[in-house]
């Protein structure tokens, strides 16, 4: 056993990893940046900040030792530190309990050899690394990559050889087989002779389709004479829908699938099984596998997606709801363990899964026999939590993708002749607004129709607007401060003589209120920390689809309305993220499902997400509009289900007419890091600015630039003609086009009271505007409102992670820049500088460098068609995993499958054709004894099948196989022993006759008679199932009702038959696909008989003998 | 046992050993050994299987679903009583509602029993009179407030979903000691803890090792009752069977796969007779059952007392480890998660758990089996000394109470001490990877030793943590 051996090395590596026993010796040798991140900021980080850091948000005695700064400037006893100097320096006469009065920590001294480190750093002159008080990039800190790491057979590039020369000239049909005879003629052994044909097509089936031969596929095989029968059969195999479902499930394994959360409440995982269907759809159309790959880790980034064949949907997306099927905790009380925690899992299922490789260990010290970095680790944590979960609409986000395209395209053509029509269909009636106001004055309060035509009349003005005039300047609008009309109503309601005296002061006065609101607003809002801002023209655009257009709208642009008789035209008064009401009516395809819990609203497609940031220690405040939620993402958690999370996510009941705050308080996340997702919930939704600050900013200010105009009024004439004067340069603005001047909102503002009072100002018709209203109709017709949803991933904005010390998501570390681990991918990879860089991990993961993607992989495949890898520990080709048994033919088979364009069916056919899985399985009683674990392949493995196939091969005995494909799970059924929280229903005893795969995966609630055959518990990585055995599994065969229902089935379909010995024959073939022997069909007549000849047997016994069969060892294992 | 069965057992162990050299840890071939010794003659597993002399050979794992209040329970804080209805003074951690009331005084009464005089509430009078035999253990913590990552991290020592459970672990390292029931038995009294039955799996360890979920009742195990009306007629079948069986074994020659699963069928065989066998408590005398209250009538006492009783026929049989979920007892009370209705809910548990737990212990005792046997209870964590509303306690992992007795225990001992409040431990803090090293230290394992790999690392129950708790050692 060499693993004992091992214990004393763990338990050094582990006292070394602690930073306090020996380090300091060895630290001699380092340079300051490494010791001071193995050793002295550790020790900090656990014995001093919980009083003295700015995390902390203590800083007892006034000290902060997060800094040097800090160090130097010390608290109210003096600088901390002098460097070079540790006997004057406080710090040690703290740490070292010289002084009864300042003993740090103070309830536990600190061991020597911590003092000992304290005391070297300073000695060494307190080395601090520039950048801020969590540190700059690790230095080469820990381990270090070296040559002998590196010597380890899986980080030897691919060695392609000739297969070698072998003797025995009359076996071996390819390549492969040259590589098997050379280890076997090597060590004095020999191939065992071929299977004989039933067995091979038995095992053929089971390896490719997890489904026995119907008995017509078997006879028909036995009797094609032809010299490539078998290789037709192979291909007919792969041909099959039912290869798909049978190496899916193989995949399902490695990517922990799973329907439902687990723990405590077991909540379902919403439309995980679009994932499972993904997944069968790619193989069966033998997608190539590094494009598989790609798609997994970064299928929502791909230039060209692939489309679905025949439906055109976007499929490469899906493949990136693999990260999301782990386990959730609903309401963790650490929420940021509880990240590091799902991240863990992701980092390690993902690095198990494509590279062979474990990360995990990493996860709290360099890794002790691979050469994986801590910083590695961290560095991969950050690839994912610069992306985040969502639901996507993936069958019609392509569709949609184009509509949108060719409505921005419309718009922006249309843009400038809408803008001319309609300040051209407003100039009319803005050129008489001084008539008209000081018209309206001489009218009386209530003005009669005869008073106002008497007016009108002597002005040479209209009726109609007159009277809408007179009407709109009442006392309402006098006190209605954002009208720009509201002085003038005031004025209006003064009696005659005080207007002149009085028009004068009451425009200063409210221009003077004007300035102070804006001033206010400005000074509130620049107390606060701006965290988002659509005006920033660098703010980052994250829609979650297309309803939000390409970016942010610039102040002063057009906002749509959906009416194609007249598309509701404003102009945008700020910069602001806006939902556009044409894309109204998206919504959910029949099977999906929402998020569960407090997110469980319609988001998909109608979200807008932020930028990854950190919350401060105030309270947040979003300025919106209309009605929709905010969704505060705190350390990625998406499963918020009870109270302590929810406040988290808000509501907003649109019932606050115009721009709001609203406030969120989440200065418990103070430090974490979050992003914010808005959704619309009705069509009127948008979003400026998201700021942090302490009290909330007063309501925005009329954004009208009313003021001047208002100071320079001396009279009723002049504050008429001003305001007019205003409106025409508003509308030279709306000709001008946007943004032409910082003032673009406000100058929107006016055109917009000119846009919704059209009675007041007379607007003409606008061609332009109608005729765009009727093409904008037109494209949204091609709308796919309705789409199934699936989880994948939207990329965020890049974060570099934390070291967490010593795996603590409380001790902070070193930034972890985003790469691949070193030893693989090398030191320098380029930095990645936009998005999450999921593409460049993707890339670089496939990058012709890479040995461990092809050569993983195409140990996945042998481990599954012969039975045991090249390297037996499927996920793990590390130090640690076992060595390959044939190395030159993993490297023949990987190079071989990468030049076939990485075709996993191609290569499960050259395996499949070849000899060696050929052999007959037979115990070879000399040989077995040379070769005891087979690892040389003197002969095939036999093979009990697993769960799924078992409970496969049954429906397909039976003939109540249903062989339809894809969709919902069917709910499993529940024994009177499965209780517990979040018990789902139950479903049918025979699962509706539907495939294994097809069965939920609840958590929770997995199928015991799975569970007793090893499926395993979705939790991790696990490329080779256990193949155990326990009493369990005899107990389901011989008493579990769905097993005796099956019988009772298989029994009915075979009654026609009446001749017991034709009958049995029947059922042996389908069964075994092979026919009985004589001995066989004896015993079975002979436990059928009833001892009466000429009687035939009841139909009971022939479930009885279906019953036995079913047990037979012969039916669950493939020879 | 027939001699041809012995045989299919050798082989199976054969099979199972040469698989052994792939990965299992070196304590659990020897175990095998030992088993296959059993198997050879008959008697119990030798004990050159153990790192050190073992104190216990069972484990009877009482598991408080919800976690008890220690305040309330094992853990008397008068300063409760002074303060109640006061603002709580300490700094106050996160807790699941974040709905933290004022100070909450114990509404039991506590009194000394026995000789060592440690006072137990009125909650458990009757596990109060065998408190000599007992160490409380005062000064435990866990590390998540959350009852799924809680109980993960109880039974498994690690707060994630598939982690090997420690009967698992225990099954693993020292084999069974019985041939027809499984090593590791779980009596599920109605409520399966939060987290599901992977409370009792085996991770990666080999399946052979889960835990055997047993209903009260009838009908204890999945599929244990035979679809036959009449056993010759399943005999029947299985001979059938054994005669395939055989013809494939002549073609096949031998195979190890196979003839493992063949003896599967032989234990399984076994099992429809010796689990009704064990269920059937018949033959226990009057005074027993009513010792475990049984005939008591709160009907949720009868439930527990069953799963006690159960549970010492189990230990006779030679099961390793025997865990005990509690009963749902309804009306509200959600196992022993008082949020609300702490009054109630806790008297209505401990009605439920007092009297035939205390009965299991005396029992053991009086057979002369207690010395054998460690008997453990915990919840996964504890509940605060302040209000979750006026009349509830929240979660608390700060520091919370566990008790021992049995085999290699100190009885009438206390060990560790939590503040003046009853929040967080202060003195001799520990933790559930201490009680896991303890547990295996008594049944002669050393945790250190006990290993797996699994994805690259020798894995423990104990991960690289753990320390004997020597204060409760006898």
């Amino acid at each position: 056993m060499h693993l004992p051996a091992l214990l004393p090395t763990i338990a050094l590596c582990l006292l070394a990893a602690s930073g306090l026993g020996g380090t300091v010796e060895g630290a001699t040798g380092q340079s300051d940046a490494d010791f001071f991140e193995i050793s002295v900021r550790p020790l900090l980080s656990e014995q001093c900040y919980s009083c003295h850091s700015q995390k902390s948000g203590k800083s007892k005695g006034g000290l902060r030792v997060d800094s040097l700064p800090t160090l130097l400037k010390g608290g109210e006893t003096g600088p901390a530190l002098v460097p070079g100097k540790p006997d004057t320096s406080l710090m040690i006469k703290a740490v070292s309990y010289q002084d009864a009065d300042l003993q740090m920590p103070p309830k536990k001294r600190l061991g020597e050899q911590q003092v000992a480190i304290f005391r070297e750093w300073i000695t060494r002159g307190a080395y601090w690394p520039a950048g801020s008080s969590t540190g700059s990039p690790l230095p080469i800190a820990g381990k270090v990559i070296s040559s002998t790491d590196a010597d380890h057979w899986a980080w030897a590039p691919i060695r392609a050889g000739e297969p070698p020369h072998v003797s025995s000239h009359g076996w071996g049909r390819s390549p492969i087989d040259r590589f098997v005879l050379a280890k076997l003629e090597a060590n004095d052994l020999h191939p065992a002779p071929e299977a004989d044909r039933r067995t091979l097509a038995r095992r053929a089936s089971f390896a490719v389709t997890g489904l026995p031969l119907s008995s017509e596929q078997i006879e028909a095989f036995i009797a094609d004479q032809s010299s490539d029968a078998y290789e037709k059969l192979v291909d007919s195999l792969l041909a099959s829908p039912s290869y798909g479902e049978r190496w899916a499930r193989h995949w399902l394994d490695l990517v922990r699938y799973g329907e439902s959360r687990g723990h405590e409440f077991d909540l379902t995982i919403p439309n995980a099984w679009q994932y499972r269907d993904y997944v069968i759809r790619a193989l069966n159309s033998d997608l190539p596998y590094n494009e598989f790959v790609r798609e997994q880790i970064a299928g929502d980034l791909l230039a060209k997606p692939r489309l679905n064949p025949s439906q055109g949907f976007n499929e490469s997306i899906i493949g990136t709801g693999f990260w999301f099927l782990g386990e959730g905790v609903h309401s963790p009380v650490d929420i940021r363990q509880d990240e590091a925690d799902r991240l863990d899992n992701m980092v390690d299922v993902s690095c198990k899964t494509f590279l062979g490789l474990t990360v995990g260990c990493a996860r709290c010290h360099d890794h002790k026999f691979d050469p994986i970095l801590t910083r590695d680790y961290y560095a991969l944590d950050a690839f994912i939590q610069s992306s985040s979960y969502r639901l996507v609409r993936f069958e019609s986000l392509e569709h949609n993708r184009e509509v949108a395209a060719r409505l921005q395209s419309l718009r922006r053509e249309s843009d400038h002749a809408l803008r001319l029509a309609t300040a051209a269909a407003l100039a009319g009636g803005v050129a008489k607004l001084r008539d008209y106001l000081l018209a309206s004055l001489e009218a009386p309060p209530s003005p009669s129709d005869s008073q106002i035509a008497a007016i009108a009349d002597a002005h040479h003005l209209e009726h109609g607007r007159l009277a809408a005039w007179c009407a709109h300047l009442g006392p309402a609008t006098a006190g209605q401060h954002d009208d720009p009309f509201s002085v003038l109503a005031a004025i209006r309601q003064l009696p005659a003589a005080e207007r002149q005296p009085q028009s004068a002061a009451l425009a200063a006065g409210r221009a003077g209120e004007l300035d102070k609101a804006e001033r206010d607003f400005a000074a509130a809002v620049a107390a606060c920390t701006t965290l988002v801002s659509y005006a920033d023209p660098h703010e980052s655009w994250i829609p979650d689809d297309v309803s939000y257009g390409a970016g942010a709208a610039e102040a002063g642009s057009w906002s749509y309305g959906p009416d194609a008789a007249q598309p509701h035209l404003i102009l945008n008064e700020r910069a602001e993220g806006c939902f556009d009401p044409l894309w109204r009516g998206l919504g959910l395809a029949g099977d999906s499902a929402l998020d569960v819990g407090a997110l469980n609203y319609l988001r998909a497609g109608r979200t807008l997400r932020t930028r990854n940031l950190t919350l401060g220690d105030s309270e947040i405040r979003i300025l919106l509009r209309g009605k929709g939620a905010i969704y505060a993402a705190v350390d990625s958690h998406y499963l918020i289900n009870g109270p302590l999370h929810g406040s988290l996510v808000q509501h907003c009941d649109g019932k606050t007419p115009g721009w709001h705050w609203i406030g969120m308080d989440l200065r418990s996340y103070a430090g974490h890091l979050a992003h914010f997702e808005f959704t619309a919930e009705q069509d009127d939704f948008a979003v400026a600015l998201l700021l942090q600050g302490a009290s909330p900013p007063p309501p925005p200010p009329p954004r009208a630039p009313l003021a001047a105009c208002l100071r320079s009024a001396n009279s009723c004439e002049s504050l008429a003609g001003g305001l007019q004067t205003l409106m025409e340069q508003a509308l030279a603005h709306v000709a001008g086009g946007q943004g032409s001047d910082g003032d673009a909102g406000a100058w929107a503002a006016l055109a917009n009271w000119l846009l919704a009072h059209p009675a007041l100002v007379g607007a003409a018709d606008s061609a332009p505007l109608h005729d765009l209203g009727q093409r904008q109709a037109e494209i949204a017709k091609g709308i796919q409102e309705k789409s199934h949803l699936a989880m994948a991933m939207l990329d965020g904005t890049g974060v570099d992670g934390h070291v967490y010390i010593r795996g603590s998501s409380h001790n902070l570390g070193a930034v972890a820049p985003r790469r691949l681990p070193e030893s693989i991918f090398g030191a320098d990879q380029p930095a990645i500088t936009s998005g999450s860089g999921r593409l460049e991990w993707a890339d670089r993961l496939l990058s012709p460098s890479d040995p461990f993607v092809p050569r993983v992989i195409v140990n996945r495949v042998w481990h599954h068609l012969i039975g045991r890898g090249i390297v037996a520990s499927v996920d793990n080709l590390g130090a640690l995993g076992e060595r390959p048994t044939h190395p030159e033919l993993l490297d023949y088979l990987a190079q071989q499958f990468v030049n076939d364009g990485w075709s996993i069916k191609r290569l499960i056919r050259s395996i499949l054709c070849s000899s060696t899985f050929r052999m007959s399985s037979a115990a070879d009683g000399p040989q077995d004894a040379k070769d005891p674990d087979n690892r040389l392949l003197h002969r095939a493995f036999i093979r009990r099948l697993e769960g799924e196939a078992i409970r496969d091969e049954i429906l397909g005995v039976s003939g109540r196989l249903d062989a339809g494909q894809f969709g919902p799970p069917v709910p499993i059924h529940l024994t009177d022993s499965m209780q517990g929280r979040g018990r789902p229903e139950s479903g049918p005893l025979d699962g509706n006759g539907r495939r294994s795969i097809y069965l939920s995966v609840t958590r929770n609630f997995l199928s015991p008679m799975m569970l007793a055959f090893d499926t395993p518990i979705p939790f991790n990585t696990m490329g080779r199932r256990a193949s155990s055995n326990v009493p369990a599994q005899a107990l389901a065969l011989m008493n579990d009702p769905f097993v005796i229902q099956q019988a009772e089935v298989w029994a009915k379909r075979l009654a026609p038959e009446r001749d017991a010995a034709k009958r049995i024959a029947v059922m042996f073939r389908q069964a075994y696909a092979r026919p009985p022997s004589a001995g066989e069909v004896s015993a079975a007549l002979a436990f059928l008989g009833s001892g009466k000849p000429g009687e035939a047997p009841s139909p009971q016994a022939w479930t009885d003998l279906a019953h036995v069969l079913f047990n037979t060892k012969e039916f669950i294992f493939v020879q | 046992m027939n001699p041809q069965l012995r045989d299919i057992h050798a082989c199976t162990r054969r099979s199972l050993l040469a698989s052994c050299a792939l990965g299992f840890g070196a304590t659990a071939l020897r175990a095998l050994l030992a088993d296959v010794a059993y198997a050879d003659d008959g008697g119990p597993s030798p004990r050159r299987a153990l790192d050190h002399p073992a104190k216990a050979k069972s484990v009877i794992f009482l598991y408080m679903d919800g976690g008890v209040s220690q305040v309330d329970s094992f853990d008397p804080k008068p300063l409760l009583e002074k303060e109640h209805g006061k603002p709580f003074r300490m700094k106050i951690e996160p807790t699941q509602f974040n709905n933290n009331g004022n100070v909450l005084a114990s509404p039991w009464s506590f009194k000394p029993y026995g000789q060592s005089g440690i006072p137990v509430s009125e909650l458990f009078q009757h596990i109060g009179e065998c408190i000599d035999d007992i160490a409380v253990v005062r000064s435990m913590t866990a590390n998540f407030s959350e009852h799924t990552n809680a109980n993960y991290f109880l039974h498994s020592g690690s707060g994630l979903q598939g982690r090997p459970s420690m009967g698992a672990w225990t099954t693993y390292g020292l084999g069974s000691a019985c041939r027809d029931l499984p090593g590791f038995v779980v009596l599920n009294g109605g409520l399966i803890p939060p987290g599901g039955i992977d409370c009792f799996n085996s991770g990666f360890l080999p399946a052979s090792f889960q835990g055997s979920l047993f209903r009260p009742g009838a009908e204890a195990v999945d599929n244990i009752r035979p679809h036959e009306a009449r056993p010759e007629l399943q005999s029947r079948k299985l001979a059938l069977m054994r005669s395939l069986d055989g013809m494939l074994i002549d073609r096949a020659g031998h195979q190890d796969a196979l003839e493992s699963m063949i003896a599967n069928y032989e234990m399984a065989y076994a099992m429809q007779s010796s689990v009704p066998n064990l269920m059937d408590i018949s033959g226990e005398s009057e005074a027993t059952k009513h010792l475990y209250g049984l005939d008591a009538a709160y009907p949720h006492t009868r439930t527990y007392g069953m799963q006690c009783l159960v549970a010492r026929r189990l230990v006779e049989r030679g099961v390793r480890f025997i865990e005990l979920t509690c009963p749902n007892v309804g009306g509200g009370a959600d196992r022993w998660d008082q949020h609300g209705n702490l009054r109630q809910g806790h008297a209505d548990n401990a009605r439920a758990v007092d009297q035939p737990i205390a009965a299991l212990l005396k029992d053991l005792k009086a057979r002369g089996l207690l010395k054998d046997t460690l008997v453990i209870w915990t919840g996964e964590f504890g509940r605060t000394p302040f209000a979750q509303g006026s009349d509830g306690r929240d979660h608390n992992p700060f520091g919370f109470t566990v008790w021992l007795a049995g085999g290699g225990i100190k009885g009438g001992t206390v060990y560790g001490e939590t503040d003046e409040y009853g929040y967080k431990a202060i003195d001799k803090k520990c933790d559930i990877h201490d009680l896991h090293a303890t547990m295996l230290y008594l049944l002669g394992v050393d945790h250190k030793r006990l290993t797996f790999r699994y994805g690259g690392r020798d894995m423990r129950l104990t991960d690289v943590h753990g320390e004997i708790l020597d204060g409760i050692l006898s």
